[in-house]
């Protein structure tokens, strides 16, 4: 069985980049210390997350800002020299999944498939994903299927042996969770004043571009309340 | 360009060339926006910059003060004239010569939208941003919608924040099992 401080959680950029938005990365730090395991980001992950920050005037300071988690260790590089070979197939898989008008639509590229493998790969691991498409392509196929027809407005053809080879290896990834969901796990390590604060913590990655609807963060509130 | 896409990019600079010609600017935003559905389907950036210059078009005409400025007819002239020669190399199958022009175009946008001091410093960066995230909404990863659109993450992720699309939930999985997942995750239950 493995060692409960062996865990890992996957970080995908999506995930960094809300908190770091936020100014929630403080939060971060704190909640790495009440966490038996690490933290990591891929390669890929580095080059969405800290690269192209430190490319722009704009995101440059937020993108020290998670340099230096990487150096105080908070965070930790993942290789994906291994996982490479994977990571190309499983985008491959991905990317065949769905066809509209007769065409596969490619629909992940390889920062987010690189923290979906990396967490498939490895023991004892969580993947943190802020944004929806992949999200839903681990949690909810079907539903992925509907949206796509609703906005294409025509029937989307599902490549039925690449969805069920998906699936297969998706069924062993844990439930993702979002930066909203670290934010919770900040209160319930008491590392938030207030419930109020809870509250404005979870808007504002909402607003950052984390995929939380208003329905969830009110019953995050409502059960946290009790 | 795919030339499988060449009919609706035709269609698509067909129906700018009308809206503006005919002062019908508010139709611009709809043919951006159409051009997305092809972009996702054929996933080639040089159909995101057509998309681009359009809707930054539409963000300049929207606003009176620019859409009667006294050097607009000049520039809306210009426009007219480089979207009915980028319809022509597309016609003559010419893509390197219309992808080029479109980026000449994109440049004289920013160009102009400076000299009329518009209130959007980088126009063009901002459709970007903007069709990225209609990218986004059509179901791409957002990996995806960066790559198309030459923005990055830290681009994208605030301007969907500000719109609906996550407002539709990701799957049925209750709040008190995501919950659960956190205390199991963290060891909550030994700690608090």
């Amino acid at each position: 069985m493995a060692n409960k401080k062996d865990k890992k959680i996957f970080f995908d950029s999506s995930t960094l980049i809300s908190m770091a938005i936020s100014c929630a990365l403080p939060i971060f730090e704190k909640l790495k210390d009440c966490f038996e395991g690490d933290f990591y980001i891929t390669d890929s992950v580095y080059r969405e997350t800290i690269d192209r920050a430190l490319q722009s005037v704009r995101f440059r300071y937020e993108g020290y800002r998670i340099l230096k988690l990487l150096e105080k260790g908070v965070l930790k590089q993942y290789s994906e020299k291994n996982i490479r070979p994977k990571v190309q197939n499983e985008m491959n898989l991905l990317n065949r999944i769905f066809y509209v008008y007769n065409k596969p639509l490619k629909i992940v590229q390889i920062g987010e498939v690189s923290a979906i493998v990396a967490s498939l790969y490895e023991k004892n691991t969580w993947l943190a994903i802020d944004e929806r498409t992949a999200r839903m392509l681990i949690e909810n196929l079907d539903g992925l299927k509907s949206w796509l027809g609703d906005k294409f407005h025509t029937n989307i053809k599902v490549n039925n042996s690449a969805a069920s080879d998906w699936k297969e290896h998706s069924e062993k990834l844990p439930v993702c969770i979002r930066s909203a969901e670290l934010a919770v796990a900040a209160w319930e390590a008491g590392l938030l004043e207030n419930l109020d604060q809870l509250y404005g913590l979870l808007w504002a990655l909402k607003f950052s571009g984390c995929a939380i609807t208003e329905s969830e963060i009110n019953s995050y509130i409502k059960m946290l309340r009790r | 360009m795919r030339p499988e896409a060449v009919n609706d990019v035709i269609n698509a600079i067909d129906e700018t060339i009308n809206a503006l010609k005919n002062k019908r600017h508010a139709e611009l935003h709809a043919i951006s926006n159409h051009i997305i559905h092809i972009i996702t389907i054929y996933q080639d950036p040089d159909l995101v910059d057509l998309a681009v210059a359009i809707y930054a078009l539409d963000k300049i005409m929207e606003t009176e003060r620019f859409r009667t400025h006294p050097k607009m007819p000049e520039f809306e002239k210009f426009i007219i004239r480089n979207f009915e020669s980028a319809k022509e190399l597309l016609l003559a199958k010419k893509f390197d010569a219309y992808e080029s022009l479109i980026r000449t175009i994109l440049s004289n946008i920013e160009g102009f939208s400076k000299t009329i001091k518009f209130y959007i410093e980088d126009v063009i960066h901002f459709a970007r941003i903007k069709k990225g995230t209609k990218i986004y909404e059509h179901g791409v990863s957002l990996g995806k919608a960066t790559e198309l659109t030459r923005t990055s993450k830290w681009d994208l992720l605030p301007s969907i924040g500000e719109t609906l699309i996550h407002e539709f939930p990701v799957s049925e999985l209750p709040i008190e099992k995501r919950l659960a997942q956190i205390n199991l995750l963290f060891n909550f239950k030994k700690k608090v």
